[in-house]
């Protein structure tokens, strides 16, 4: 259903609404309402970052998850033994990452770059503590949902990780 | 990209870090402000998890605070109503008491010098009782003198408490929040974790300190109550205050309460009392109380106590001997947590 442009023409001009729109759509805090996603965005540190500049390195200890509000950032491998980095994904607003670090302060798995003048939001770890203290019911569904996408993303490897088993299993011309 | 160690962001930082500790080394210094800024840093640390607990229920932190605020005010207003009373009772019984025991004293002073002066060479006991008599009424004229501004002092830092109180309770998080916004994105991670640690470890150690001294109080009270000690009460409150003051604080108010004791007439066993009640709170507070209330607080050397306590002392006086702990402690939490955060970032990148 489209908009009326009216509402396009206001929604541009205010950007507190447009972060929480995006907030509204990242399956972490999914089933918040307004006061909650309100919350969340007071918790959020928004950083910006230059074209090229690393948001963080693989290997270093996470503190929480990323929220791109506005850009685009690519993901990156260590590949090979040269120690070469290869691209894996990119991801444009909307898109998160780093929800790993969430629950522990687990090595980040990947490299993540700004390719174009970016807009993250940030959720660390102290500040996700902050939201269950402060606010336990919308504490206790963003932990629910994290639960499931991390469930999800589990599942996903791991039907991966029978794909490339079946494939080692079946006869090589 | 292994990630290296950030040794211009360190030195950087270093300088900063110290340029900051010289700068509120000079505002502790500006003890009418300083002193009311640390209580409201401790008293906040003290009902920041009275108004999580509110907020939990989902309700508005400005009213937590206005209720938190409004208790206090009741708590006060009934400590003024209550207090002059007391002290009116307190000064009636030194008037009666206070004047025949120095009196004793003093005699019983002069007969022991008496014993001496065929026994020390050159020692006149006439001639030292007539200096430590004028010695004696100059310390009374200079506390005589210096009360006006002790009162005023007093009423500034009653006055100045409530309202610093007040915005760091209120204004903490957008303060904490804005800081990081000056930090660059590299180190933002590295930043936001020394802060939320140190913050987490300081909150800790401030309430594992207050609470001790609440809890040894406690005791002191108990057992000086159990023997029927007059101001009992008010001797509980002073062993709080005093135990704040590692070490020195103990003997302090064990001497102060005992004479205390014996300016309002009690005989010397009871006045005794009180160093029983502080030896008993300081063994139980060795043993039990501050292994259970501090337990992973950090613990800094005696030697290190004292060393804190010295300087503090001779750079801010009393305000130093009550400060320097805790801020050594804070500098300490600070140093360890840096240290182990960088370990971490460079043994995760290899």
């Amino acid at each position: 259903m489209s908009r009326p442009l009216w509402e396009n023409f206001f929604r541009r001009h205010d950007p507190e609404s447009q972060i929480l729109e995006i907030l509204a759509g990242v399956p972490l805090f999914r089933d918040l309402n307004q006061r909650g996603l309100r919350f969340v965005r007071e918790l959020m540190h928004i950083r910006n970052y230059r074209e090229g500049e690393v948001v963080f390195e693989e290997g270093e200890p996470g503190q929480g998850m990323y929220i791109l509000l506005e850009g685009e950032v690519r993901v990156l491998l260590r590949g090979n033994r040269k120690g070469e980095e290869v691209e894996i994904v990119r991801l444009k607003t909307g898109d998160f990452f780093g929800e790993f670090s969430l629950i522990d302060e687990s090595p980040r798995s990947a490299t993540v770059v700004a390719t174009t003048p970016s807009r993250l939001g940030g959720f660390f770890r102290p500040d996700l503590k902050e939201l269950v203290e402060r606010n336990p019911r919308h504490g206790v569904k963003v932990l629910w949902n994290l639960a499931q996408v991390l469930t999800e993303r589990l599942r996903r490897s791991n039907q991966e990780l029978r794909r490339l088993h079946e494939l080692e299993r079946v006869p090589r011309p | 990209m292994a990630f290296r160690l950030p040794w211009r962001f360190l030195f950087f930082s270093g300088v900063l870090f110290s340029l900051f500790l010289l700068a509120f080394f000079a505002f502790l210094k500006l003890t009418i402000l300083s002193i009311p800024f640390l209580l409201a840093l401790g008293i906040s640390t003290l009902l920041e998890p009275l108004l999580l607990f509110w907020e939990s229920w989902g309700r508005d932190r400005r009213i937590g605070i206005f209720l938190l605020f409004l208790g206090m005010c009741v708590f006060f207003l009934l400590f003024i109503l209550l207090l002059p009373g007391v002290i009116e009772d307190k000064i009636s019984l030194l008037r009666e008491h206070a004047p025949g025991f120095l009196k004793e004293t003093e005699k019983n002073f002069s007969l022991f010098l008496g014993s001496l002066e065929g026994k020390v060479p050159g020692l006149s006991a006439q001639a030292l009782l007539v200096k430590l008599k004028e010695l004696s009424r100059s310390l009374g004229e200079g506390i005589l003198l210096s009360l006006p501004s002790f009162f005023s002092h007093l009423l500034s830092i009653l006055l100045l408490t409530p309202v610093f109180t007040y915005f760091i309770l209120r204004d903490r998080r957008a303060l904490r929040r804005t800081l990081l916004r000056l930090v660059p994105n590299r180190y933002f991670e590295i930043v936001f974790q020394l802060i939320h640690r140190v913050e987490e470890a300081t909150e800790r150690y401030i309430r594992g300190v207050l609470l001790e001294a609440v809890l040894v109080g406690a005791v002191a009270f108990g057992v000086l109550f159990a023997f029927q000690v007059p101001s009992s009460a008010l001797l509980g409150v002073a062993v709080v205050f005093f135990n704040l003051i590692p070490y020195f604080g103990t003997l302090t108010v064990s001497i102060g309460g005992t004479l205390y004791l014996l300016l309002l007439g009690a005989p010397f066993e009871v006045a005794l009392l009180v160093v029983v009640a502080v030896g008993v709170a300081h063994l139980l507070d060795n043993t039990l109380i501050a292994p259970l209330v501090l337990g992973s607080a950090v613990r800094i050397h005696p030697l290190v106590v004292i060393l804190l306590l010295v300087i503090g002392g001779k750079y801010l006086g009393v305000l130093g001997l009550v400060v320097s702990v805790p801020l050594g402690a804070i500098v300490y939490i600070l140093l360890q947590e840096s240290w182990s955060i960088l370990e971490r970032y460079r043994l995760g990148s290899g």
